[in-house]
């Protein structure tokens, strides 16, 4: 007890002793200037005592009101307020309703910090895909960027939507998130079909640093209900064309009517994730891999020149069913400032999933193959269905025997891979990590390939009932 | 004087019992430059205090040598019996009184007409002096704040400051009724005299390594030790009120440059 001064002491004399003190301080006139002794004796007490004088005026010892007020400064001081300054200056001006504390920006949930807590990447190919280029900052929220804002960003049956369009209606949607409470790290579940609200509901996480994730309409409500819980989902959002929306659930036109406030903007950062994929193991665990900014880019990168979009082209995507690699291929068409069209009758190219995991990209004079699943995106490329498969660039493949040992020309086994669009992990809780990741991050694809074509030093593969 | 309007405990004879004078000197601010720099640039060199302190060191050896009276250079910094946030002595007290500095609207801040901001420093002396008086008039609000007073209800430093510490009122005819400075907003953006106790106890407390290691190690902690250790621009002020002050950056004293062209005009070199 410093100075015989207890708890309560400071609970009764913290904010008298505060409010005499040079803490606060005010000033009527101009009494010293004009020399005007007694007008400044008669507001001395306003422009702030130092501690002898307060002692005098309370009846407390001075090391008490030294003590008292000290600890009543430290207690009300907020760290970091040096922080605003540093956006000021050379004719900027503060406002405060354009600051955002840098905490702020940062501020997660538990099940957030428990997200990241599971996403792991290799230190050696990290370095690997960001000295060649293969990761960037570049997120999801810079398509918006640099298209027209006129043109057409997504064509359905119902509507068209608009570049400018589709970006207002995501700021509104991650601002009408905002509003129920949804942060920095959440997971957002989306039931929704392949079609604007989707892509609009992922572009609104994108900004807000949310984790979208998609479910297909088919799952079962015992699926969904699995995938929400597992995943942690904060709200899963959803259509209410019928007019009623399931108890638990938000619905979609609800959270794009919310206002855009004039605060600061969500930081999207590209190696923060983006996205879970879900998948139902084999013991009837539902699973998530992770995601990020840089993964969904590197493939979109990736799979750009199979697709040789020219301007005003269309994609249709509704063969697709609704999945990372779906929402990969509309990104593409964003990249590209074309449509992502989920109406085929106008469509340019057309995008039909064939067998195991291949994908087939069709345009009037082309065709192209690329092979991938929810947690690896596009890895693979085929120019015909029954050529030899090759690693897309930045992806590493190899094919194992159950041993682990790796094979060699002709022989058959499990293809491996490791890439920059590969999941960053699963979430917590969960035994995929360490059964399907190995420990120097290769990826087990759990399909069976042939080691075929090894000329020129690229290796070709054969994948079993497809392109075999 | 000084004694008379000093708070008890801090006046001129607490340091120097048979003191007869107090000589106040100001040195100006920052270059024109300067205050158009970042608020992270004002913060590190907008200050001029440490030319103040070596002017008042060599005078108070100056008059003890020429003219053979004790003086002594009053301390600058803050009361040791207290923390951080009471001075030993007023300097603004001893500007104001020998008239080259009147309290502005800005917490106080004083400014002279001709040179704006000023940074102060006092010597005592045994030797006595004539008196200087203060200003006739006080040169806060400018006439160009009071309009914006008028229009917009605040005054630019008021409008201006990151923390909304400054308010007050003015007269009809523009002089000041009231000036109200939350010193502790201030301190907090500023002085920062709370942050290494704050943040050693927010290390003790929590119970996340990364957590710990930023508040111990990350930024704010290194620069923080830094100033600490290498004494450089510790305290800082923030500038912000000073920045949008017309009597502090424009000021005919005030401004390096027009001193300059009007001193090279004067000795024939052409005004530019």
């Amino acid at each position: 007890m410093p100075y015989g001064v207890s708890e309560q002491m400071i609970d009764t004399y913290s904010e008298l002793i505060f409010d005499l003190s040079l803490n606060k301080q005010t000033r009527r006139g101009d009494p010293i200037r004009n020399l005007d002794h007694e007008a400044w004796l008669e507001q001395r007490e306003a422009t702030g005592l130092n501690d002898p004088e307060i002692a005098g005026k309370i009846g407390l010892a001075v090391e008490q009101v030294t003590f008292i007020r000290n600890i009543t400064e430290r207690r009300l001081f907020r760290l970091n307020q040096y922080r605003k300054l540093y956006r000021l200056g050379g004719g900027l001006r503060y406002r405060e309703d354009h600051y955002q504390d840098p905490e702020e920006k940062f501020d997660m949930s538990d099940d957030a910090v428990a997200l990241r807590v599971a996403m792991h990447f290799s230190p050696s190919q990290v370095k690997k895909f960001i000295n060649a280029g293969l990761w960037s900052d570049e997120v999801l929220g810079d398509l918006m960027a640099v298209k027209n804002p006129d043109d057409l960003a997504i064509i359905s049956a119902a509507e068209t939507v608009t570049y400018k369009q589709l970006g207002q209606r995501a700021k509104q949607m991650a601002a009408g998130l905002a509003e129920i409470g949804v942060r920095r790290g959440d997971v957002v579940a989306a039931l929704l079909p392949m079609g604007p609200e989707l892509f609009i509901s992922y572009f609104a996480c994108a900004q807000m640093g949310t984790v979208f994730l998609p479910l297909v309409l088919s799952l079962s409500c015992f699926e969904i209900g699995e995938y929400v819980r597992h995943c942690h989902s904060r709200i899963v959002v959803c259509e209410n064309t019928a007019g009623e929306v399931p108890i638990g659930a938000v619905a979609y036109h609800d959270l794009v009517a919310a206002q855009v406030s004039d605060r600061p903007g969500f930081v999207q950062v590209a190696a923060d994730p983006i996205l879970l994929t879900t998948s139902m193991r084999k013991n009837e665990q539902p699973d998530a891999g992770i995601l990020t900014h840089q993964n969904m880019m590197s493939a979109v990168h990736t799979v750009m020149p199979l697709l040789k979009l020219a301007p005003q082209d269309q994609i249709d995507l509704s063969a697709l069913p609704v999945s990372s690699v779906s929402l990969m291929l509309a990104q593409c068409a964003f990249t590209a400032g074309v449509s992502a069209v989920t109406d085929p009758a106008s469509a340019t190219h057309t995008v039909t999933p064939t067998k195991d995991g291949w994908y087939e990209i069709s345009t009037a004079d082309h065709k192209a193959h690329f092979w991938g699943q929810s947690d690896t995106l596009a890895v693979l490329s085929a120019k015909q269905n029954n050529s030899a498969a090759i690693a897309l660039p930045g992806v590493e493949t190899r094919v194992v025997d159950p041993d682990d040992a790796i094979l060699g020309d002709g022989e058959t086994g499990e293809l491996q891979i490791r890439g920059p669009s590969l999941i960053a992990g699963y979430l917590a809780y969960s035994t995929s990590s360490a059964e399907i990741l190995t420990a120097d991050g290769w990826y087990k694809t759990g399909t069976e390939v042939t080691v075929s074509d090894q000329s020129g030093g690229t290796v070709g593969y054969s994948i079993k009932g497809v392109n075999q | 004087m000084v004694e008379k309007f000093a708070p008890v405990g801090h006046g001129p004879s607490e340091l120097l019992p048979k003191v007869a004078s107090v000589i106040t000197i100001g040195v100006t601010g920052p270059t024109q430059g300067t205050w158009r720099a970042p608020a992270k640039v004002m913060t590190s060199v907008g200050a001029n205090v440490g030319r103040i302190y070596r002017v008042a060191v060599g005078l108070s050896f100056y008059i003890e040598s020429h003219y053979g009276y004790r003086s002594i250079y009053c301390p600058p910094h803050v009361d040791p019996e207290f923390g951080a946030r009471l001075p030993m002595q007023s300097l603004k007290l001893h500007a104001e009184l020998a008239g080259i500095g009147a309290r502005s609207l800005a917490g106080d801040i004083l400014l002279e007409p001709e040179f704006g901001l000023l940074y102060y420093g006092s010597v005592y002396t045994e030797m006595p002096l004539a008196a200087d008086e203060p200003m006739a008039d006080n040169p806060c609000p400018a006439s160009s704040c009071v309009k914006l007073y008028k229009e917009s209800g605040q005054t630019p430093c008021q409008k201006f400051c990151p923390v909304q510490c400054l308010s007050g009122e003015l007269n009809d005819d523009g002089t000041v009724a009231e000036m109200n400075f939350d010193m502790y907003r201030c301190a907090e953006l500023c002085q920062q005299y709370e942050n290494m106790p704050t943040m050693i106890e927010r290390a003790f407390t929590t119970n996340d390594q990364l957590a710990r290691e930023e508040m111990l190690y990350g930024a704010e902690a290194q620069s923080f030790f830094y100033k600490a250790t290498a004494g450089v621009d510790t305290n800082a002020q923030c500038f912000e009120c000073m920045r949008v002050c017309p009597i502090a950056t424009q000021g005919k004293g005030v401004d390096p440059i027009r001193r300059g062209a009007a001193a090279r005009e004067a000795a024939g070199m052409g005004g530019s």
